[in-house]
């Protein structure tokens, strides 16, 4: 029954969702329980689930990676270049993201709110109050936001800031320890980690009902017009996504590795397709170091670290995305997000990246995570899914094109020759 | 076939005692009783030593003792019902034995529960006269509407919201608040999912919150090695509140309560139990009572699941004639999460007080209190005085006040007594019934019997 994979079961709940929502509408019930409240109860059950793990994810997933870096320590220079490239691509992917949002504004149709549209429920002002009080005016209170004053209560209100620096300082401490005391530390965490995970894919076995719940409740309200908005969203992200992978990218590769990008392309083309096509990263990790090693012909030292570690570490895509959604769901509250938020999404995008790769379904969890963490309705991803697996494809693909410029940048910076010269020449002249 | 629960303690060893504390902890609790009624009818509320009010110092040592209590809630559920559960679930070699006694287990609990809740609802302990027992328990009138208030905001409004509280949106606050039924719910499924990672990790897990669930049950003793001053400064406030012309009726709502919780016992152990041994087990449910007598009695008189479980083996195995492989499956696993009795008991009480502070408990609040009685029975059973402790976790799960317990602890060892008798004879019950149902013959027949001749 349940044999068919889950992107597939949330295809055909997300079309029947379609379905169901407009034949049964808001008003009408069946022994005088109204469908929508169904709807309502089903999707906040499983959104609830979602936020339940949120904080024990963060705490030990970032925890367990940093102090997983940290340990790996004796590879020095080569670590710091590399997770110093992985924060440039990952940044820039984010500013990107951040700047065609707000020009595009896709949360807003005719200069309205779209909220009514998404019939997002919760009260614009209430939301409003809520980002006001987390997301922090002005920088000055983001910086103080990060190091509450109680580590315990910033994770019972969810200021996601706090407890993620504190959770990095904890994992980085605990690899300066003496083996004796930080090893079973490090397996406590990670075992914590472990079964996070599995609770987080028994909640996503449910993903299509509460994804039919969701669906079916806003089609219920308003009917086909929730589409319209979300094109324009799902657009803005390709646009987004398409911009750092033919300009950023490049322009790092020519500056900094000074390289051909095109060159770059046709090397891991396969990897990027196969991402296209399994939308993981993790999967097409074997693929991508063989393009890499074989095509681009970075040697096998530097991909061996660098891409096993991207994998992990460095989503451009996915935090490209993450920011825009956020953004898009704010905007579409009719809320203007002062730079202070902004920024504060920035880093909670940028920081999350590092510890929440390898959860399944990492985007959705990611997403409730900043969302929870601005201040705004988590309710909302039940829109957000409905495009989700064609952005996720785009996404992945987009991670591993940053993996392996990184890559390739670190080989050259490492003083490598011979990358992306020649090799690959003969090979089109080959073919 | 690793059987890990095996390693959780079932009871702590014997420590070194201090001469004077010789006395078992019970008797302690029954002489700060009777000291305490007897103090209670000296002092009024207005009475002072030294220009200290007695009412006051009463009332601080008595919250400090609840407070106490309250301390280890959290701990205790989350750790005991993680260790609870990722033992059942790595002995999965075990398979359909195990499902069956967990399924059986569960039922009989459910249906203890459902008597129990029928017969308060019915004889309503709580209500003297016609008029909630709050004066006469030492609870002043604002006060009971300030907790209905917040067993009003505990309570759910419909069932909906009571599944929506088992998955709360964050665990940590959670926790924090107190939100017992979500933080049951994450630590049912972190444990099982503890038994699903490898094993490697698993083990450090389990180790680690084993550590801690013994850590809190050394806690939990110490805080009891308090309980005869705590029970003293409890019930000596109840008593010199009210004065000596309600002290009788007092005694007359007690007694209720009393009478209502052996007669739903009895309902359980003389109707359900046989009706089940009859009907799936097609045993004689008499011969079944002739079998277990002498582990009934010294379940009675010891008030120790753990303690009368090398009995209750002998006697289902020999005198009932179930298999070694079931019995010693079954009963050892009865002993730390079938309880019957105590989750009947637990739930009675909670609706005793919450009737004696006038409050109507809707269907749902009921419906929560059975559902966190269940759940908590998975865990809490090892835990030294579990039936204080485990009210004390329902008491602030539905939000009543916790200063009732002092007053109920009046009459908990007598009730314990009965309590324990009908826990195992519930095990004893399971083993017979699972083992008919895998097939075993020869069980409470005449020659199952002979060996006792």
């Amino acid at each position: 029954m349940l044999r068919l994979k889950l992107h597939w079961q949330i295809l055909i709940a997300i079309i029947l969702a379609a379905i169901v929502g407009h034949l049964v509408g808001e008003e009408s019930g069946f022994l005088g329980v109204a469908f929508y409240d169904v709807f309502d109860f089903v999707g906040t059950l499983f959104i609830n689930a979602l936020k339940m793990l949120i904080v024990p994810l963060i705490a030990s997933s970032i925890i367990v990676g940093v102090a997983g870096i940290g340990t790996s320590g004796d590879l020095g220079r080569l670590g710091g270049k590399t997770l110093l490239f992985y924060a440039i691509t990952t940044l820039s992917a984010i500013l990107v993201g951040l700047v065609l949002v707000n020009t595009v504004q896709p949360g807003l149709v005719n200069g309205e709110p779209a909220q009514e549209l998404l019939a997002l429920s919760a009260d614009a002002g209430v939301v409003a109050a809520k980002v006001g009080e987390k997301g922090a005016g002005d920088v000055v209170e983001i910086f103080l936001r990060m190091v509450p004053p109680n580590i315990i209560e910033a994770a019972a209100n969810g200021e996601m800031l706090g407890l993620i620096f504190f959770s990095i300082l904890f994992g980085f401490f605990m690899t300066r320890l003496g083996h004796e005391t930080a090893d079973p530390l490090f397996r406590f965490w990670d075992a914590v980690f472990h079964v996070m995970m599995r609770m987080t894919e028994w909640v996503m076995l449910f993903a299509p009902i509460g994804v039919f719940g969701l669906v079916a409740r806003t089609v219920a309200k308003t009917g086909f017009d929730a589409a319209a908005p979300l094109i324009v969203f799902a657009l803005t992200v390709l646009a987004a996504l398409f911009f750092h992978a033919v300009v950023t990218l490049p322009t790092l590769l020519r500056i900094v590795g000074r390289v051909s990008p095109l060159a770059l392309y046709r090397a891991v083309a396969p990897a990027l397709l196969t991402a296209f096509s399994t939308a993981s990263s993790s999967a097409t990790l074997p693929i991508t170091m063989d393009c890499v090693e074989k095509k681009a012909g970075v040697s096998n030292r530097i991909s061996s670290f660098v891409l096993p570690l991207g994998a992990t570490v460095n989503m451009n895509g996915t935090a490209l995305y993450e920011c825009v959604a956020a953004m898009f769901i704010a905007q579409a509250y009719g809320l203007t997000l002062s730079f202070g938020v902004q920024f504060s999404i920035v880093v909670i995008a940028l920081v999350t990246s590092v510890g929440v790769a390898g959860i399944p379904s990492a985007s959705l969890v990611a997403i409730a995570i900043i969302l929870s963490a601005v201040g705004l309705p988590v309710e909302a991803i039940g829109v957000l899914f409905v495009f989700d697996r064609i952005l996720d494809m785009a996404r992945t693909s987009i991670n591993i094109l940053g993996d392996a410029c990184c890559a390739v940048i670190v080989a050259r910076l490492e003083g490598e020759e011979g990358v992306l010269a020649g090799e690959p020449m003969e090979e089109t002249v080959r073919s | 076939m690793r059987v890990r629960w095996r390693r959780r303690p079932a009871a702590l060893g014997p420590r070194p005692q201090m001469k004077l504390l010789r006395l078992k902890l019970h008797t302690q609790i029954f002489l700060a009783l009777v000291l305490a009624v007897v103090a209670g009818l000296l002092t009024d509320p207005d009475t002072r030593l030294l220009g200290v009010s007695l009412f006051a110092a009463y009332d601080f040592i008595g919250s400090m003792f609840l407070n106490a209590l309250r301390m280890l809630i959290v701990p205790i559920i989350t750790s005991s019902i993680i260790t609870g559960i990722a033992g059942i679930g790595s002995s999965e070699a075990l398979g359909r034995l195990g499902g069956k006694t967990f399924a059986y287990y569960m039922m009989t609990s459910f249906l203890a529960i459902v008597v129990g809740i029928l017969a308060v609802n019915m004889i309503q302990p709580g209500i003297v006269d016609g008029e909630p027992a709050r004066e006469i328990l030492g609870l002043s009138a604002e006060h009971a509407a300030d907790v209905a208030e917040k067993v009003g905001n505990h309570d759910a409004s419909s069932l909906t919201n009571v599944f929506l509280s088992m998955i709360p949106p964050n665990i940590v606050a959670a926790a924090a608040d107190g939100q017992l039924l979500g933080l049951i719910f994450f630590s049912l499924l972190y444990g099982f999912y503890m038994t699903r990672i490898g094993d490697e990790y698993a083990q450090i897990q389990y180790k680690f919150w084993c550590g801690v669930y013994e850590i809190v049950m050394r806690l939990t003793e110490l805080v009891m090695k308090f309980a005869p001053i705590g029970v003293f400064a409890l019930v000596a406030k109840v008593v010199a509140g009210i004065g000596q012309e309600d002290l009788g009726s007092l005694v007359q709502s007690l007694g209720l309560f009393f009478i209502t919780v052996v007669l739903s016992l009895s309902f359980h152990a003389f109707v359900t139990l046989p009706l089940l041994l009859a009907t799936l087990g097609r045993v004689n449910p008499l011969r079944h009572y002739k079998a277990m007598v002498t582990a009934l009695l010294t379940a009675f008189s010891t008030a120790s699941s753990s303690a009368t479980l090398p009995l209750t083996i002998e006697c289902v195995r020999d005198n009932a004639g179930v298999s070694n492989r079931v019995s010693s499956f079954v009963l050892p696993l009865g002993a730390t999460i079938n309880m019957d009795g105590t989750a009947l008991y637990e739930c009675v009480a909670a609706i005793f007080i919450a009737q004696a502070f006038g409050l109507e408990l809707t269907f749902v609040t009921q419906f929560t209190i059975l559902l966190i009685a269940l759940l908590t029975s998975i865990g809490v059973a090892g835990i030294p005085a579990a039936s204080l402790v485990a009210i004390t976790i329902i008491l602030s799960a539905i939000g009543l006040p916790l200063e009732a317990v002092g007053v109920i602890l009046a009459v908990d060892r007598v009730l314990d007594m009965f309590r324990t008798s009908v826990n195992v004879f519930s095990d004893s019950c399971g083993a017979v019934i699972i083992a008919r149902s895998e097939g075993e013959t020869g069980i409470l027949t005449e020659t199952g019997d002979a060996p006792r001749v």
